[in-house]
This record gives C-alpha cells, structure tokens and sequence, in this order.
C-alpha cells in the first residue's frame, strides 16, 4: 500500500512515498532522496535557464516557460495526475486573484501528458491563469524539474530564481510577504534606473 | 475464470487443471511457475479504434507484432477494416518498430478502424543462445531519453554490481535489487513512464512495468550489460494459476505489459520480469502478499531467465518519433496513438475517451 509522503508532492512519474524513499536510502547507500521541507517552504536559489522554447497554451498564444520582463513571475510544474497538484492549482488560482493589479505573473506548466488530457482536465477545473503545454517534458528538463509540484518564484530580471519542490500553501502570510519582498526588489530596480 | 474454449485449448494441462478443480492450478500443493519452451501457442489480437468528435482531420498509429525471435515470437499477418482514411504500414527506423498509421481527412467526423494482426509465442527459460553485433550492443547500451547512463543511474549500477562474478551475477543482482527495492504502485497511470533518473533522485521507486523493468534495463545498460525493453500486452491466463499475471478475459485493452532482456556474453538474451515479481506481490490473492510468501518466490525464481507466452511482444522502441505526428516523441509505443487537428494528441491512457478497445483471443495454428 503506498503512503503518501505528507501527502505532499508527485515525484517522477507516481506519487512520492515514504516507502519508496525508506528503500532508496536503505538500499546500498544510495545517494539521499531530496529532502523536504515539512511546514514552512523551503526555497533553494537556482539559476534561471536559458530561454526555453514556447510551448503551446490552452487558451491564448504560444509562450514560454521562462519569467516575463517587469514582473514577479511563479512558473509552477505540475500534472493532472498528481492529487497534490490538483489541491493546489485551487490555491493558485486565490494567490492569481489576490496579486491582481499587481506586476505579477503565474504560468503553470503540464508536463509529459497529451493536450486532450490536459484539455479534458481543465474544462472541469478552468483556472484564470495560461496553462502551457509541455508534453515533451522539454521545459520540465530546462528547469531540472524532477517532482511535482514544483514551482519557481523570480523576482523582476534575477538570474536566480527560487526554487520550491513539493506542496506550499499558497495563502500563508509569510509565503505572500516573501511574494511581496521580491515586488520590492522590483520598486528598487526600477527606482534606480 | 471466464475462458472460451479456444482459450482453453490454448492453457494447455494446467489450465485444463484449474478449470476442472475450479481453483489455480497445483493451489494445493506448493505454487509453481515454471515457463518452459515447448508448444507454441497462436493468437489474434483485434483493435477497434472509433474516435470522438473528430474536427478538421485525424491520424492514428497503431502499434503492430514486430518484435521477432525464432525462439519464441513470431509476428503474423496484419489485416485491417475501415471506411475511410488513407492507411500505410510504417516502421520507426532506429528499432523496427511497425505501426499502422491511418489519415482521415477534415470530412471524416467519426474516424474507425479495425486492425487484427496474429502472432505466435511460447514460454521462454534459459537464454537464448546468440551473438551480438558491435552495432547491437552499441545500441542495447546506449541511454535514452528517459535512460540516462551515467549520474545516478551509473552511480547506482555499480553499487548493485560492485564485486559481480561475470554478467549473469551482475543481472541478477540488478533483478533481486529492483525485487527488493522498488515496489508497483496501483495508482500509477498506465504502465508508468520509465523516468529512471527522477525515481532515484526522488527515492521513489515505486510504479509499474514501464517504471520497474525501465529501472532494470536502465541499470544493466549503465554496469555495461545490454538490454532492453520490450513492450507488449497479456493476451491470455496464465497457465500457472497466477491471476495477476495473465490476461483473464478476451477484452485486453489495458492489460498492456513490457517485459525486459538483458544480454549475457556466451549466452544470449535472457528474459527477465522483476516487475511481474512485484505484481505477484501486490495482487496474487488475497493480495499483499510477503516477500518470503511462496507464490512470490515462485514467481521471483521463475522471472529471472524466464516469462510464459501468453503475452504479445509488440516492439523494443524508444524515443519514438511516429512518423508524421505533429506531438512530441513517445519515451516508448505500447497503446494505440491517434491526434486531431482541433484536439491535438489524444490521451491513449483513457480508452473510453480517446476510444479505443482491444481483444485477444487464442487461435488454431
């Protein structure tokens, strides 16, 4: 029976289980699974990528999975398969509504699933922000992404992002205001131009 | 078990068994699974593509028998019905292998086609004696899109191999690793993907047949061995009395499954299943069963070196591109592919949706 890791994230191509990372870490001294942050997010800067190719959206024109100039930008990877995922495409769309008005900007990413799967899904589950098609799995490589979900918060022309495997709470205080701090960052850019 | 009678012909003494005692064969006595290469067995395999709501054109490819091996697989005649549509017979170059690929243009709303291929197959034990060109080896060593070779995936090989005597030690280690390691995980979507690299990054080495025997193939092509996926789906029971490792009614279409091969030097292609041990582990009756339970060891002893026939090996292909497509290349092709023009790739994981269906049925020579 599989048990849900903290019912947190969709590692690979299943679901993350406690079992599965108990055997990696007991078997031969395999190098340690990734750790996980167990309540507050657990942000790990990494380097942006070179321009991904665009890829298709479901609604709206072709865009890539990359951060848009001028804006905060969360690129969130995810699946239709992975249960996690689906509880937080939910939260998403709050944080979409919350940050209206401000220079912010969501582009969540499905990767490795066919466009009518994908389609069928959100026809049932429409959310306000675009959805690209990553099918090829080509921008899920250019971001080293390994698990579902996993999302990336840049700050207005960083060339680090933050990087955050696994589940977060999108409606935390502290999860916002560290949203927040990088609009700052974005003030203080701009103000020094 | 709801058997025709060509099935039962096909079953063969403990089939004959189980349906006359009502119970899996030699379920009283100590399990038993022991493959062994005498009788071929005939099938034919029928899929009924009849997609939904097509708008401005569509093409499907359906994936044919062309693996071939005098020793125990030899693909049929292919025929197909449709009322429209242009078909060709087309054949990804780098593995061989073959599918039907059919086009309908923008006035077909309701695209079907019916392709009924035969094959013939028998249980596998022992390896199977042959040479390897430098080519073939090249190729059953190389990594693939989801098969990488050196990182983790190399790291990890030759912990599992470290200290092996000869290549027949060195893949049964890699088997009994994935039998102990890995475990199948029924929410899995289809076979799973196979993306190896991700599984033990992550840890999380759970899935199924496209998951596990990838994980397999994967670890033996990085120690060195060659290897390779083939995939395939279960036409028939299994005549050991194995509910969970057989086709158990005529209608077959998610009961694809790919099995693995590992080549060993002075000996030839062996059959390896680690991934069927671990379904014999989660669904043999009563289900859940140990590790220790006899009809895993069964199974486990039986699976290194040896699989029934009661399944069709479609093809060994990875990275497939299929031709003409305008989607992304397939990590391997086991199910029926189709897209439309409004609609893009269809999702050949929701049968009922994309509409497709399968049936298997044993045959006279």
């Amino acid at each position: 029976m599989a048990i849900p890791l903290r019912g947190r994230s969709c590692p690979a191509i299943p679901p993350l289980t406690r079992r599965g990372v108990l055997a990696a870490i007991s078997a031969l001294a395999l190098p340690a699974p990734l750790a996980r942050a167990a309540s507050s997010p657990d942000f790990v800067p990494v380097a942006v990528p070179a321009a991904p190719q665009p890829l298709p959206v479901l609604v709206g024109a072709s865009t890539a999975a990359q951060p848009v100039a001028g804006q905060v930008t969360l690129i969130h990877f995810f699946a239709t398969w992975c249960a996690s995922c689906q509880a937080e495409l939910a939260a998403l769309a709050g944080l979409h509504a919350a940050m209206a008005g401000r220079p912010f900007t969501l582009l969540a990413v499905d990767s490795g699933e066919p466009e009518a799967r994908v389609r069928r899904y959100f026809e049932h589950h429409p959310m306000p922000f675009p959805v690209l098609l990553d099918e090829s799995r080509a921008a899920m490589k250019a971001w080293d992404v390994i698990t579902f979900p996993t999302s990336f918060l840049v700050a207005p022309g960083a060339a680090e992002a933050l990087k955050l495997e696994g589940e977060a709470n999108w409606a935390d205080a502290a999860l916002k205001t560290r949203i927040a701090s990088l609009f700052k960052t974005n003030t203080a850019s701009n103000n020094q131009q | 078990m709801n058997l025709s009678r060509r099935h039962f012909l096909a079953t063969g003494a403990a089939g004959v068994a189980a349906l006359a005692t009502g119970l899996p064969a030699r379920a009283q006595t100590a399990p038993v699974f022991a493959p062994t290469p005498d009788k071929w067995r005939h099938f034919e395999v029928k899929t009924k593509l009849a997609l939904a709501e097509v708008k401005g054109g569509a093409q499907a490819w359906i994936p044919l028998p062309s693996f071939a091996d005098e020793a125990w697989m030899r693909p049929g005649e292919t025929t197909f019905s449709s009322a429209s549509g242009k078909v060709e017979r087309v054949r990804d170059a780098r593995s061989g292998a073959e599918m039907l690929r059919v086009r309908w243009g923008e006035g077909e709303a309701s695209p079907q086609i019916e392709v009924t291929s035969r094959f013939a197959t028998r249980d596998r034990k022992g390896a199977i004696a042959t040479t390897l060109s430098d080519a073939d080896r090249k190729l059953y060593t190389a990594a693939t899109e989801l098969l990488p070779t050196d990182g983790i995936v190399r790291d990890t090989a030759l912990k599992i191999t470290a200290g092996a005597n000869g290549d027949e030690d060195k893949a049964r280690r890699i088997f009994e690793w994935i039998v102990d390691n890995t475990f199948r995980d029924p929410k899995t979507r289809g076979c799973g993907v196979g993306d190896i690299a991700a599984m033990l990054r992550t840890g999380n080495l759970s899935g199924k047949c496209a998951d596990l025997n990838a994980l397999f193939v994967g670890l033996a092509r990085a120690s060195g061995l060659p290897a390779r996926d083939i995939y395939g789906i279960r036409v028939a029971p299994s005549a050991f009395g194995y509910k969970s490792l057989g086709a158990n009614s005529e209608t077959v279409t998610k009961a694809q499954h790919c099995r693995a091969e590992v080549f060993i030097t002075g000996a030839g292609w062996l059959a390896v299943d680690p991934a069927d041990v671990r379904k014999v582990v989660l669904e043999e009756p009563p289900g859940n069963l140990a590790v220790q339970d006899a009809k895993v060891a069964a199974a486990r002893a039986g699976l290194f070196g040896g699989w029934e026939g009661n399944w069709l090996a479609y093809n060994s292909a990875h990275d497939v591109a299929l031709p003409g497509a305008k989607g992304a290349r397939l990590p391997f092709l086991m199910y029926p592919q189709a897209e439309t023009a409004s609609g893009g790739r269809l999702d050949c994981l929701d049968p009922d949706t994309f509409r497709y269906s399968i049936t298997a049925r044993a045959i006279e020579a």
